[in-house]
């Protein structure tokens, strides 16, 4: 669409003299600035219809029949000239490369725009940006690249198949919710991680409501648009390779204290706890025995009288491990390779694309991976001079291929496995309660996940200047899982093969999604004395379906093939569970106008129905209104020209609707009522004990049902400016504001009687207010190049109404609470005697066996001799006040790179402003004997010895309830500044390359995370990333990688 | 353009693309056709954790570890109602009103479905059933709720807004609920294994109504009290629906006579064959229904229950001459549990462990027996007073989990001694208990273990019977229930509806037996620093919890209820909040 669009700019509307002339032909050459060919070059006879492309050497011939007619030559990166043929035959030009990017030309909604054209907030990047990295999948890639567009790790963490969230522009609910973009490539909604960022030749980012409004209800939170690449007319079949190897390293990894300190450490927690010391003077012995000299000391010893290792109860276990260098690797090898294939002659134009991206997880004993494959194909052919059409295919295939722990985080394995289990017995044998033992036996989770896509597009031009498009789309994903579960063996004195008891079971699961979608729209644009409009009216309809088929079994004949086939189970089940469609159809406007792009202006509507709602409340009209001034062109502005090339200010505002909260929340049918069923499986009651007979039930209806619900109503007002100075500098700036009414929520909160939640209706409001900013500067110094980009971006959100929290708790969002706002005491310090605890406000509130010297002393703000929550309601809260946020001050990316001759260095900073967390893992003591770790940070706390610890006195029995509160003292600020990519490139000089058939060969190496700086590391080792969406996740990686790419001829 | 706009407002309108049905669900208007449709809606009430828990989760001892809450049981951290420590939750509800609804909208549709009436009539007895025992735990935690027996709406603000029903009203509805579950619920004889019959359900109305009539007439002084009530009528409806199962002749005690008989009652996986057990769920390992309670006993190499019995418990059982421990020459002492036990009614050392009693059998390998040795007072859980709990122990390797999926130890809901012990209460109270009385039901309990019976002509006196202002053959029958039934769950309820705390809870220190016994056997116990011990001698597991310094501080005017939530309150103001919160 992008380019068959391009070609359909508008020229001037100076309309040519009806007067015959002799035909005659005119060729000629397109060269660079350097006097280099430059094939592909749109060549136009101004005013007509009549038009050609320039040949791989650059030359063309083009028909015109008055001797006074101007050519036009249009190519993308430099500035369109018109030359008058006066009569030549031969027409030689030279372009000058566009360093202007208002000139630029922006994919927006329905086609493309001029950026000096644009009235919206629509960020625009290229393909070769993301490129060159060891990035799994797009997501990666954008984190820190486009203002307002926030990347960031979910709690999938680093691992193999671990995605980033998208989201543009801060809050999409009043419950802090960051819901993503609609991501449409080519037009069609694709989840952005199954495509090949070698693909891609730009991304587009609509932020504001106006820009994203003619998609109506299916694009609340902004869109982003991907456009793959496409062969260019008249280019001879060019064949890319390029490879990645990458080495990655498990990046911020804790460490555990040695077991020795272990020991001590938890012996201190108990005794100052009112308990009796954990561990003896007999396993500390043992303990200090193993550190000094582990070859001669068993890693456990027998708990007497029976045949078992001691592991977690007396006499324990004594070996001294790091669980978290047991569990990860030190190294783990990824490799990535592209090809792809690209040309077109004067009418047909092709582009395969090929790539493999192998990633391998960190997991020692227990591997895990991620595997995926993509293949497009994208093909236009231009039927006759009215008609052109594209077909774009895409096969991706996924593996998954993950440990089977039965639903429990490894981390949080990692995390609370004590330093003295022993990983093996002394005679080598598993412990029995060892997550090393279990995983490394147990069965395994294998997603392969295929997605299949066909697009055709068909383009009608039947007078200038109008078009129509009509486009449709199918989509068959399947997914097939295969999840085992094995018991696994331990062992004990008298035998290695003792089975945990649990029994084998395999599960499979097909799912298939189809999703189709069209597309008929028409434009008509002309421009009239300076008075340029186009209008454009369309329809658009969707449906997605999804079911599945799932079985399950258990007693394996054998671990070695777990197959469904292969289980002797007498109750196997299968369900097809959980199918849903739904569908949404649209009839959606546009009008643009601008008088000598000094004046612009643009509205959008979209008339939009969806299956989710009852059949009175489904459909609503959205519009939008935009307008923008380009200063810069009015005759006053003249004597500020050399300072400032362009200045351009925007103003836009539009409403649109929100189902994709439901969707995302997998309510599909949120205005129906259902019996749940259950099978008897899924119960606990045994009717029959003889034969352990249980029954099938059925539930009351699920929900109340309001016959008014309709979307959630999301509005945008965007201000902002383009301003080009200085020759060199380009400055984007944004200020909006989006109030989210009529969100989903219960019509009241019923008072318990009800004995069912409220209805779901449209009530709640939220506001999000930001800004974003994006300096760029480009300049070349002789052979020196160089480029920076900087961008940063600032959102903050206010629940405006909430009606389900009647009782103002603050537990439970309220009307006028800033969203993330952390609640919590404010911290005096820590109580150094007696007497300064008898002098202070009484905290018996926390309870938890008084308070003692170490202990945290909490601030009465409401000086009422006590420190309590008061009612935890906003009326009365105590010595509770909002102590921080967890949404970050500001995100940024900043982007520079410097090229000299066929060397490159480029450097990417990325990173957030202050953003507190409470996570209570830094007390490390925070869960008790089995959930807690000590790790060496600990070492600075409270002791009589040491009064100005960080930490407070530790205390096993009732340190999380006095000390642990919720408190301004320990609130985290994950503010963070990373050194993501840093990468060297050479391409070596054609003329030395050309002998072996190939050219334009770039090997580069790169380091992704290479540094990071932050405050949290004062106090703990998790990535501040990490700790910001839940801290014991996978780890993220440090990635080494060496690439190579070349063009074959 | 406008043709096409046209064409698609118009053809949106009528589309069916945007009408889309679930294909996996069912609506209301597909359901209530036939019995099957009932049986299926019923089922799912099995499954009310309120009214069958099933205490499936790590850490639980089943209905054996539930006295945690109570005199009985000392667990390692005090209980925050007894320590006067509870306030009041920000939200929750105070009664399970989504349960409530289930059985609610079930008795609004049952008529839908046109079957001859004895084929619905025991789906129906059912539904009642559960709604009875739902609003009965309501009233035993927060006193009278609002009475809900309508599928309620949104716009139904009336009833939804409704005011707390009085007390004793609210129990006059779970007796007709029960009354109607007895008079539409087949017989044991003629019910399907492991569903509701009508004896047990005249059971629970005798528990119900013997609950709201203690109450009623000790509270009557207090803020908890209802003017002009004095339980009377509720203590005879109790008697008469426990003699009503007395009667019916289908239960007997089992093992009467047998050696650890009583013990043996407890560690059953299957009480199919029980003629006491009147209602209990079952597990299965292959089902994969298990729950986790041996591992509580077994885990330590001693055997023993986070938490641990209290002094105050072992010193109520009687001596075996049926005297009690003050006033018996039987008696040997505490210096040692094994002198503690001696003599004393049988029961003891079979709710408590002691030395020489196999704690793990079925070992795999040489040593198949591992038997006990000393209370896990240091152990991983602790025994917090050296009195380990016993009752509900299984010896069976196999049912820990570390050696298999998991227990499949049986819950018991009711048995027939409760029974027995409700009738001699509610008789009791009404002044009408008898010898004869005394012998059908007491008497029987003590012949099982071979106890001497408690002779109402001849009781002796104990100088510290726990209700001195009340009569001895009222401290004796409580003494028995509280001995027959402990850790069984009973405690805290009989304390709260004896309106009992001032005699057996208010600033009381929980103790455990001697230390001195254990000092020598216990490898690393030493007194205050890993066990702590009062001026006599006696393990004080809570010394160094300030909050326990003068013991508990039960607040008798606040925690004979529990709080309603602060939301309830602001949601619905007609709701008032207990007397004290």
């Amino acid at each position: 669409m992008f380019f068959l669009l391009l070609s359909y700019i508008p020229a001037s509307a100076k309309t040519s003299p009806f007067i015959k002339y002799d035909v005659q032909v005119i060729s000629g050459k397109v060269t660079d600035e350097k006097g280099l060919a430059l094939p592909g070059v749109t060549v136009q006879v101004k005013g007509t219809r009549t038009g050609t492309v320039t040949d791989k050497n650059g030359y063309y011939s083009i028909s015109v029949n008055d001797n006074n007619a101007i050519l036009e030559f249009r190519f993308i990166g430099f500035v369109t000239k018109e030359e008058q043929v006066n009569g030549r035959g031969v027409v030689n030009i030279s372009l000058i490369p566009d360093n202007n990017n208002l000139n630029e030309v922006v994919v927006v909604a329905y086609g493309v725009q001029k950026k000096v054209d644009l009235t919206g907030a629509v960020s625009q990047i290229s393909g070769k940006e993301l490129q060159d990295r060891p990035v799994a999948n797009v997501s990666d890639a954008l984190q820190g690249m486009i203002a307002g567009l926030n990347v960031t790790t979910n709690s999938g963490g680093g691992a193999p198949d671990a995605n980033k969230t998208l989201n543009v522009r801060g809050f999409t609910g009043l419950n802090g919710s960051l819901a993503g973009p609609l991501v449409l490539v080519d037009g069609v909604e694709t989840n952005i991680n199954s495509i090949n960022v070698n693909d891609i030749a730009s991304i587009s980012l609509l932020k504001d409501v106006a820009s994203s409004a003619i998609y109506g209800s299916r694009a609340p939170n902004g869109v982003l648009l991907i456009t793959t690449k496409e062969g260019k007319k008249n280019q001879a079949p060019e064949l890319t390779y390029s490879d990645n190897f990458s080495f990655a390293q498990p990046l911020n990894l804790p460490v555990m204290s040695n077991s020795l300190v272990f020991a001590n450490t938890y012996n201190e927690a108990a005794v100052n706890g009112g308990l009796a010391p954990i561990f003896p003077d007999d396993v500390l012995a043992r303990i200090a025995a193993y550190i000094n000299d582990p070859k001669h000391t068993p890693t456990t010893i027998v708990t007497p009288g029976t045949t078992t290792w001691s592991n977690y109860s007396y006499p324990y276990g004594n070996s001294n491990n790091d669980w978290y260098k047991i569990f990860f690797k030190s190294w783990v090898p990824n490799q990535q390779h592209n090809l792809s294939l690209t040309g077109g002659s004067d009418r047909v134009t092709y582009f395969v694309g090929v790539g493999t991206n192998d990633n391998v997880g960190l997991y020692n004993y227990f591997n895990d991976s991620y595997k995926r494959d993509n293949l497009r194909f994208n093909l236009t052919a231009d039927i006759n001079k009215y008609v052109s059409f594209s077909l774009r295919t895409t096969y991706s295939q996924e593996n998954d291929n993950n440990p089977q722990t039965q639903g429990q985080n490894p981390i949080q394995g990692i995390y609370r496995t004590w330093p003295i289990l022993a990983l093996t017995d002394p005679n080598g044998g598993g412990d029995g309660l060892n997550f090393v033992t279990r995983y490394s036996q147990d069965g395994r989770l294998i997603t392969r996940t295929d997605d299949s896509r066909i697009n055709g597009e068909i383009t009608i031009k039947p007078l200038p200047g109008w078009n129509i498009i009509g486009d449709y789309s199918y989509d068959y994903n399947t997914s097939n899982f295969s999840g085992s579960y094995f018991p696994y063996l331990f062992a004990t004195t008298t035998s290695t093969q003792n089975t945990d008891g649990s029994i084998s079971s395999v599960e499979k699961q097909n799912t298939f999604t189809n999703y189709w979608t069209y597309n008929v729209f028409t434009s008509y644009e002309k421009n009239i004395n300076g008075h340029y409009f186009k209008i454009l009216a369309g329809q658009q309809a969707e449906e997605n379906t999804y079911s599945l088929l799932n079985g399950y079994n258990n007693f394996l004949y054998s671990n070695s093939l777990p197959s469904l086939a292969l289980t002797s189970g007498p109750n196997p089940t299968t369900t097809d569970a959980g199918g849903y469609a739904w569908a949404t159809a649209r009839t959606f406007g546009k009008l643009d106008y601008n008088y000598k792009e000094k004046y612009l202006f643009q509205a959008n509507a979209a008339y939009m129905g969806t299956s989710l709602f009852p059949q009175d409340s489904r459909y609503h009209l959205f519009s939008s209104f935009a307008a923008g001034w380009n200063i810069s062109k009015e005759g006053f502005f003249k004597p500020l020209s050399k300072q400032i090339q362009n200045f351009k200010i925007r103003v836009s505002y539009g409403g649109t609707g929100d189902i994709a909260s439901l969707l995302n929340a997998g309510n599909y049918y949120p205005s129906q009522s259902f019996l749940t069923t259950q099978p008897q499986s899924s119960t606990s009651w045994i009717f029959t004990p003889s034969s352990g007979g249980r029954q099938p039930y059925v539930s009351s209806p699920t929900n109340l049902v309001s016959p008014t619900l309709t979307w959630a109503k999301p509005s945008m007002l965007n201000i902002g400016a383009d301003i080009d100075f200085l020759t060199d500098f380009n400055l984007t700036a944004d200020w909006y504001r989006k109030n989210i009414t009529d969100q989903f929520g219960g019509s009241t909160t019923p008072p318990a009687t009800l004995g069912i939640a409220a209805p779901l209706v449209n009530v709640e409001s939220s506001v999000t207010k930001g800004w974003e900013v994006t300096l760029g500067f480009s300049h070349k110094y002789g052979d020196f190049n160089v480029t920076a980009r900087a961008n940063i971006s600032h959102y903050s959100g206010e629940v405006t109404q909430f009606n389900g929290n009647p009782a103002g708790l603050l537990s439970s969002p309220y009307a006028g609470e800033p969203i993330g706002a952390i609640w919590g005491y404010t911290t005096v310090g820590k109580f150094q005697s007696q007497q300064q605890i008898a002098n202070a406000p009484s905290q018996s509130y926390f309870g938890g066996g008084g308070f003692l010297p170490g202990d945290i002393q909490y601030a009465d703000l409401n000086h009422d001799g006590k420190i309590t929550p008061g009612n935890s309601t906003v009326s009365n809260h105590g010595d509770l006040s909002i102590i921080g946020n967890t949404t970050p001050k500001f995100l940024y990316g900043f982007n520079s790179g410097v090229s000299w001759k066929g060397l490159s260095l480029s450097v990417f900073i990325q990173g957030q402003g202050r953003a507190d967390i409470w996570d209570s893992n830094i007390f490390n003591l925070n869960g008790g004997l089995y959930f807690s770790e000590v790790t060496p940070k600990l070492a600075d706390r409270w002791t009589p010895s040491n009064p100005n610890g960080y930490f407070p006195r530790i205390d096993l029995s009732n340190g999380p309830s006095k000390d642990m509160q919720i408190q301004s003292y320990y609130l985290q600020n994950t503010k963070y500044l990373r050194l993501k990519n840093v990468q060297l490139g050479y391409t070596l000089p054609n003329r030395i390359t050309q002998k072996y058939h190939v050219s334009d060969v770039k090997i580069y190496t790169s380091v992704e995370n290479l540094l990071t700086f932050s405050p949290v590391f004062a106090h703990q080792y998790v990535d501040p990333e990490l700790m910001d969406s839940g801290d014991l996740l996978y780890p993220l990686q440090r990635t080494y990688s060496f690439g190579i790419q070349l063009n074959v001829k | 353009m406008g043709v096409i706009t046209g064409l698609t407002f118009n053809s949106c309108k009528k589309n069916n693309l945007l009408n889309q049905v679930p294909p996996t669900q069912l609506t209301d208007a597909a359901y209530w056709h036939t019995t099957s449709d009932l049986q299926n809606y019923v089922n799912n009430m099995y499954n009310f954790a309120d009214v069958f828990p099933h205490y499936q989760g790590y850490g639980q001892s089943g209905i054996y570890g539930v006295d945690v809450n109570s005199d009985n049981m000392v667990p390692s951290v005090p209980d925050v109602r007894l320590t006067g420590q509870a306030t009041i939750p920000g939200n929750g509800t105070y009664a399970n009103y989504t349960e409530i609804r289930d059985v609610n909208y079930f008795l609004a549709n049952y008529s839908r479905v046109s079957a001859s009436a004895d084929l619905v009539a025991p789906f129906v007895g059912e539904a009642y059933f559960f709604r009875a025992v739902l609003y009965f735990n309501a009233l035993q935690a927060v006193g009278g709720v609002p009475y809900i027996t309508k599928v309620l709406n949104i716009n139904d603000q009336a009833a939804i807004n409704a005011p707390r029903l009085a007390r004793n009203l609210l129990a006059d509805s779970i007796i007709s609920d029960l009354n109607k579950a007895i008079a539409n619920l087949p017989t044991k004889a003629n019910a399907q294994t492991q569903r509701l019959y009508k004896e047990y359900a005249e059971g629970m109305k005798a528990r119900v109504c013997l609950y709201e009539g203690t109450w009623e007439k000790y509270h009557s002084g207090d803020v908890f009290g209802l003017s002009g009530q004095n339980g009377s009528t509720f203590l005879q409806e109790a008697a008469d629906a426990a003699n009503s199962v007395m009667t019916s002749n289908i239960f007997q005690l089992d093992n009467v006579g047998i050696p650890n008989g009583y013990y043996k009652l407890f560690n059953q996986t299957d009480y199919s064959s029980s003629k006491e057990v009147m209602f209990w769920a079952a597990f299965n390992q292959s089902e994969g229904i298990v729950n986790y309670w041996q591992d509580s006993y077994q885990l330590g190499s001693n055997g023993t229950y986070s938490g641990g019995l209290s002094k105050a418990l072992v010193d109520d059982y009687l001596c075996v001459d049926g005297k009690p421990i003050a006033a018996s020459p039987l008696y040997e002492g505490d210096d040692s549990l094994k002198q503690q036990f001696a003599n004393r009614d049988p029961r003891l050392h079979q709710t408590v462990f002691s030395y020489g009693d196999t704690v793990i059998s079925n070992v795999p390998g040489p040593n198949p027996i591992t038997i006990y040795t000393y209370p896990g007072l240091l152990g991983t859980p602790v025994c917090t007073t050296g009195f380990d709990l016993k009752k509900g122990a299984s010896t069976d390797f196999f049912q820990d989990s570390h050696h298999s999926v998991g227990s499949i130890d049986a819950v018991i809901y009711m048995r027939y001694a409760e029974i027995l012990l409700t009738y001699a209460e509610a008789k009791a109270e009404l002044g009408t208990l008898t010898q004869g009385d005394v012998d059908a039901t007491i008497n029987l309990l003590r012949d099982r273990v071979h106890m001497a019976h408690l002779n109402i002509g001849a009781i002796t006196f104990d100088p510290n019977w726990q209700y001195p202002g009340l009569s001895p053959l009222i401290n004796e029958v409580r003494r028995e229930r509280r001995i027959e039934l402990s850790c069984e769950g009973y405690r805290l309820n009989d304390v709260l509806r004896w309106a009992a705390a001032p005699s057996v809870i208010v600033g009381k220190q929980p103790l455990g037996a001697k230390v001195k016994q254990f000092l020598t056997v216990i490898p690393g116990l030493v007194v205050g620093t890993n066990v702590f011990v009062n001026p006599q001698g006696y393990i004080e597991p809570y010394q160094k919890q300030p909050i326990m310094a003068n013991g508990y501080q039960f607040k008798i005017n606040r925690d004979y209820l529990l709080p309603i939530t602060q939301q309830e309150t602001v949601v619905n103001p007609a709701i008032k909040q207990n007397p004290g919160w």
